[in-house]
């Protein structure tokens, strides 16, 4: 059994026990445990089922690689699934359970996969599920739905905090190991600015337990020497508990660090994205150990060597009561000598190497612990835990020579550099033949803004495993990187010489050498997605050659552990498969992040209030606190309507457009765009980007002006007014102003720029109230001031001065048809003026009216709408426009475009009014039919609706449209297909359904 | 111009910054030709300050911000707007120029306390440890534009389009709440 | 994550504070101009796997357009320049010249 032993455990505090549960059953660990220390020394080593057999699955490492030990973490809103229990620290009251079974970890039905293993081979899913079609939507999509994906998905809202954080470095370090911290040393004297990060709460690495002594200190002594060098220089900033997770271009480079999920806590952030800029960037990433690949494999109990050792030195927690070691190199022999100090029972070392190991294995030999040279594993005994292994020889015969009692593995099948960071951004890797493993190519590093290299992987990430070697190479690595950031370099080069001495490991891919279909097809490469080696093998036999069409095709790596222990185990079947060398089959792409990062930290702040920002007009809070319905317009919130109670918002639209047609009404317009247009040459310019002349506009005058995209498309519309000699006041539609702004800038800054036009956007320094209906010139003078007969301020015209307290800028437009006038006062005085006018029009039943009821009454008029009767593929002429199009002028934006056969071609779908001839609503968008097919058998078009309301007014369904001929056709019936497939006749008419000759507004 | 009517109230916050709304500042938005003698001598007579370096805010009586190679963006008392934009309109007459009230359309934030810089680090992809005091940076702030500067180093001064005023606020708040210091960085 | 510096401010902007406005040094055609003419100005473009030119918007800053020459595959920055210019400066060409021997653009090279 896995027990907490009696002595040991660095980094836990045996005086501070604390409570978890698992799976509803409550256990206790030690301060500094993780939640996988912590189960393994409650002999739980079952965590969790795989994804595919459902197959028992124990705790395989002690770091970020794990693939099996994946729970739900947490309740209620701080449920996470899928969290790593090797990485989870433990806090006190902590709740996890295990994923991906039913109905318990013990007993799972999903297991019956298992049995029909040899039914689902790789790629089962492609090949089964494609015929017949129908079966997908209603039998196959919803089964794998339900089977698909490990863990839950959280039912509750997470309400902790996040954020983002922007920093800045010279040199950013990433692995707090050895080589991480002997770079930071180096690069701390430079004088640069230097940030070193460690993903988990302890520095050192695997020193810590692999080596006793540096030089002449434990290394214990040696890392926190190290580390309280470094906090001396100001220019060095230490963070732990933060990851790289990714490294992008221009040494943008992500670190997540992980504030409190080791805490019980709300305070504070729980994670904060670093979003780090760094000149350049030293991946001191360590390396990972490789499962070696044997029959039974996946079998609980089977771990990493270097985790059985990580867990025993510092959790002092052994992973069984009778642990054999299975290796292929000298570095499982420490995981022996560990355990042997411990008391351990090892009953045998399997080194698959006839010529055995260097100095470790005579130490362990010298233990009195039996070796066995040249040796495999050929079977597991156990379902749920190992039980006893067979061993035979690995090469040669597979004959089964001995049955060994054990109840742990620890394998050791070489490592592999951690490359992942160094990859992110294009770092070429290279294969070591000597080492077996893919290290970074120094000569091919991922290259920055100005061409040069700006990551580094020193240490054991660059492929070294030897301590002397990693010390020398973070040393002279670094120094390259201080050059490269242009910091001083101070040569001081390392201590001498640390006596170390390992024998090659030997490349050992699938053990025994020999292993029939049979065994292969019990060897397991991904833990997490069951991918075993019979399966690389047969999409390589079925032509995925590719490492990436493998991968796919076979779900190898795919995992949420994304291949850290399988990938290079299974590309190496994968390239003995095709008889390839391994380098030419390659590695599948290293993408960021390094572990899975919570999507909260990327949203960072971004959520409730702050999820978008939101602008509000000087009179927003009386919007709302009237009632009103507001509607997104860009990021502006209007007044759609304003419901009475129990009122619906068609019955209020109907209410608002009646009390303004009939007497007064009142429209926010602060959000419709105003850019002031001034300069010697700012006739000239507006008359380029308007279809109509505005240089001839008279002071005091207004004129509705249309602008064009150079493809001719109508892109904005708005009123002009001619301010003074050499200024103009633009007005867009409410979601163009920031667009017309910079299209303004853009032709002004690279094509026109030696004219003299300034553009500013004024928008938000106004208010503005539409007063709107019979009764609106009342109420002007009812507030007072201003003159503002028709004599004084004629249809569209404008004029400044006093109304009431207020400074007022008055045009006389209308936008309803109705006598109206648009009233501008300076932002901070709009809330006070727009409370004046509803107090002073209370005699004239004044209503305040939303966007509905404008749309509504703009549409009665038949006047267009952006957004509405345009979609970027219309142009003036199509709406009927052209006496907003100047012919006097020989250019302006669009007009060459305009003149393509395509754009007139008389046959294009223009502008009407259309009338259902049961008074019913149109549906918007509805398709007008024709006669005929299309190629592809379809009903063929003759127009659509681009706007259609029910109109008070004229108590009956109007809508505009744009029709093949249209204005043409006045009269004629045409019919609009529904979604339901019925058809609605509607006759086509004159698009101004409302006051034609325009004898309300002219009063 | 009338008193300003103003309904907006003041607003603070006190994390660990202190993060307070300036009301009512006076601010002109100016565009002319910098390379221009007369236009620094109608700048000089009609504000008051010489024109700023690229980047820099002169910090005075009337303070005065480099917004652009073309624009400056003066703050003032909001009462002395209207004065000042009549003389400047008036001293760069016969100049190619842009004189504009933006004192409605802006909003202006003071941040206080020893970790400005680390809220500023929150929100905006700036490397804020080498920004000087008095130098501005027009940039953006999480999700809208926004441009600030140091007037020492405890004091910083954000401004922003007034529509989003709400939206800066509440991103000030929530940087600068308790427990989310970052340290040493 | 692109930085690239504003000619106009001198500020290294973050991409985040960019807005990007397609290729650079397009002349215009208006009226009077052939069909060919105008399709080439309105539509056809440069797809470079290697050496580009592009225009920027500081959009997030002084709000000032300027160009940028770079490499659309590994993502160098040969230099920014202004945007009130018709070809590229000769500074920019001469060191893209020696990063890039052998390098075209349209009639560049």
């Amino acid at each position: 059994m896995s027990k907490r032993l009696g002595k040991g455990g660095l980094l836990i505090n045996r005086n501070k026990p604390i409570k978890f549960e698992f799976n509803g059953r409550k256990f206790s660990g030690f301060e500094g445990d993780t939640l996988a220390s912590a189960l393994l020394s409650n002999n739980q080593v079952l965590v969790g089922r795989s994804f595919k057999y459902h197959r028992p699955r124990g705790i395989v490492s002690s770091g970020s690689e794990e693939p099996n030990a994946l729970v739900n973490l947490g309740e209620n809103d701080k449920f996470e699934p899928n969290q790593r229990a090797t990485t989870t620290e433990l806090f006190d009251g902590l709740k996890a359970s295990s994923q991906n079974h039913w109905p318990s970890l013990n007993f799972d039905i999903g297991v019956i996969n298992n049995y029909l293993a040899r039914f689902l081979p790789a790629g089962f899913y492609y090949k089964m599920f494609i015929h017949p079609r129908p079966f997908w939507k209603y039998i196959y999509e919803p089964f794998i739905r339900h089977s698909a994906g490990l863990g839950r998905a959280p039912s509750q809202k997470d309400n902790s905090k996040y954020e983002h954080f922007y920093a800045f470095y010279d040199v950013v370090i990433i692995g707090g190991g050895i080589s991480g911290l002997n770079a930071a040393v180096t690069a701390a004297e430079s004088g640069l600015k230097i940030l070193i990060m460690e993903q988990t709460s302890t520095w050192g690495g695997r020193s810590i337990v692999d080596f006793p002594n540096i030089y002449d200190e434990t290394s214990l002594e040696y890392v926190s020497r190290l580390l309280s060098e470094l906090k001396k220089f100001e220019n060095v900033t230490i963070r732990s508990r933060m990851m790289g997770a990714g490294v992008y271009d221009h040494g943008y480079l992500l670190g997540y660090e992980r504030l409190n999920d080791h805490l019980n806590t709300d305070d504070g952030p729980r994670h904060r994205l670093w979003r780090i800029r760094a000149k350049q960037i030293i991946t001191a990433t360590g390396a990972i150990e490789r499962p070696l690949s044997f029959p039974g494999n996946d079998i609980p109990g089977i771990m990493l060597a270097s985790a059985v050792r990580d867990y025993a030195v510092n959790f002092g927690v052994s992973s069984g009561d009778k642990i054999a070691i299975y290796t292929n190199n000298d570095d499982a022999y420490r995981t022996a000598i560990t355990l042997s100090g411990f008391g351990i029972e090892v009953p045998v070392i399997i080194d698959a190497r006839v010529s055995g190991g260097g100095e470790l294995a005579e130490s362990a030999r010298a233990l009195g612990i039996r070796v066995e040279n040249g040796k495999a594993i050929s079977k597991v005994f156990g379902k749920k835990r190992v039980e006893a292994i067979n061993i035979c020889d690995h090469k040669n015969s597979t004959k089964d020579r001995e049955k060994i009692k054990c109840d742990s593995i620890a394998m050791s099948g070489g490592w592999s550099p951690v490359v992942h960071l160094y990859s992110h951004c294009g770092g070429k890797l290279k294969w070591d033949e000597k080492l077996a493993l893919f290290r970074p190519d120094g000569y091919a590093k991922p290259t920055s803004f100005d061409g040069q290299p700006f990551v580094t992987a020193v240490g054991s990430a660059n492929g070294l495993l030897l301590m002397h070697d990693v010390i020398q190479d973070a040393w002279e690595g670094c120094l390259k990187v201080i050059q490269a950031a242009r910091g001083k370099v101070k040569k001081k080069s390392p201590k001498e010489t640390l006596h170390e001495r390992a024998n090659a490991p030997e490349a050992i891919w699938i053990a025994p050498q020999d292993a029939d279909i049979k065994k292969r097809s019990k060897i397991w490469l991904d833990f997490q997605n069951d991918v075993k080696v019979n399966d690389i093998e047969l999409a390589a036999r079925e032509g995925f050659e590719s490492v990436e069409h493998a991968k796919r095709y076979t779900t190898l790596g795919m995992a949420t552990d994304q291949g850290k222990l399988s990938n290079i185990n299974g590309l190496a079947i994968l390239s003995s498969s095709l008889g390839k060398e391994i380098p030419k089959v390659g590695t599948t792409t290293f993408r960021p992040p390094y572990t899975p990062i919570s999507l909260a930290s990327i949203g960072g702040s971004a959520r409730d209030d702050l999820f978008q920002p939101i602008r509000k007009t000087p009179m927003h809070y009386w919007h709302e606190k009237n009632g009103a319905y507001m509607e997104p317009v860009g990021q502006w919130r209007r007044p759609f309507c304003y419901p009475k109670e129990g009122e619906t918002h068609a019955k209020a639209v109907e209410r608002e457009i009646n009390q303004t047609r009939s007497s007064l009404g009142l429209l926010d317009a602060s959000t419709l765009g105003k850019l002031l247009v001034t300069g010697p040459d700012a006739g000239k310019f507006l008359d380029m980007l308007y279809t109509n002349l505005m240089s001839t506009l008279k002071i005091g005058k207004c004129r509705y002006g249309l602008m064009c995209s150079e493809n001719g498309f109508l892109i904005d519309d708005g009123v002009v007014a001619r301010i003074d000699e050499q200024t103009w006041l633009c007005h867009t539609t409410t979601g163009g102003a920031e667009n017309i702004h910079g299209h303004m800038e853009e032709w002004l800054q690279t094509e026109w720029w030696d004219w003299k036009v300034y553009v500013s956007n004024v928008t938000e320094q106004y208010a503005q109230v539409g007063v709107v209906g019979p009764n609106a010139r009342n109420l002007l003078e009812k507030i007072g001031g201003l003159n503002v007969s028709k004599d004084e301020l004629d249809f569209m015209e404008w004029k400044d001065g006093k109304l009431g307290k207020y400074d007022a800028r008055v045009f006389r437009i209308s936008f309803s048809g109705e006598l109206s006038f648009e009233v501008a006062v300076p932002a901070s005085q709009g809330m006070a003026f727009w409370n004046d006018l509803v107090e002073a029009g209370e005699e004239f039943g004044v209503m305040p009216y939303g966007t509905e009821a404008l749309h509504v009454m703009r549409a009665e008029k038949g006047f267009i709408m952006i957004g509405d009767e345009t979609d970027g593929t219309v142009i003036p002429q199509d709406l009927n426009l052209n006496w907003a199009i100047s012919k006097k002028k020989d250019d302006f934006l669009g007009k060459r475009a305009q003149e393509r056969s395509f754009m007139v071609n008389p046959n294009r779908w223009k502008l009407v009014g259309l009338e259902t001839l049961d008074g019913s609503v149109l549906p918007d968008g509805a398709y007008a039919i024709a006669d005929g097919f299309n190629s592809n058998a379809q009903k063929l078009t003759q127009g659509r609706v681009t706007s259609s309301y029910f109109s008070p007014t004229l108590k009956r369904g109007i809508a505009m449209g744009l029709v093949i001929n249209g204005p043409s056709r006045e009269g004629e019936i045409i019919e609009f297909s529904k979604i339901d497939g019925t058809i609605i006749p509607a006759k086509i008419t004159n698009p101004v359904f409302y006051d034609p000759n325009g004898e309300k507004q002219n009063v | 111009m009338s008193d300003q009517v103003n309904e907006r109230e003041m607003r603070s916050f006190s994390g660990y910054v202190r993060v307070c709304e300036k009301m009512t500042t006076g601010m002109l938005s100016i565009r002319g030709d910098f390379s221009s003698s007369e236009f620094k001598t109608a700048l000089f007579k009609a504000v008051g300050t010489r024109l700023p370096n690229e980047k820099k805010v002169i910090l005075a009586q009337n303070n005065i911000a480099w917004m652009s190679p073309d624009e400056l963006l003066v703050f003032c008392d909001y009462a002395a707007v209207y004065k000042i934009s009549k003389n400047l309109k008036m001293e760069l007459k016969g100049q190619h120029h842009l004189v504009v009230n933006v004192s409605d359309a802006r909003a202006l934030f003071e941040v206080s306390g020893s970790a400005v810089r680390e809220i500023v680090a929150k929100l905006a992809p700036v490397n804020i440890k080498a920004l000087e005091i008095g130098e501005i940076r027009r940039t953006r702030f999480s999700q809208i534009a926004a441009a600030f500067w140091l007037t020492s180093e405890a004091n910083l001064s954000i401004i922003c389009f007034s529509s989003v005023a709400d939206y800066m606020f509440n991103l000030l708040k929530t940087s600068s709440a308790q427990n989310s210091e970052v340290g040493s960085f | 994550m692109l930085i690239l510096k504003c000619p106009y401010c001198g500020i290294e902007a973050d991409e985040t504070e960019l807005s990007p406005g397609g290729e650079a040094h397009l002349k215009r055609y208006g009226p009077g101009s052939s069909d060919e003419e105008l399709e080439g100005y309105l539509f056809s473009r440069e797809n470079p796997k290697g050496v580009h030119f592009e225009r920027w918007r500081h959009v997030y800053g002084c709000g000032k357009w300027f160009h940028a020459a770079r490499c659309t595959a590994t993502l160098e920055v040969f230099g920014t320049y202004s945007a009130q210019t018709f070809e590229p400066p000769k500074e920019i060409i001469k060191i893209i010249k020696v990063k890039r021997p052998g390098w075209k653009w349209r009639d560049l090279s």
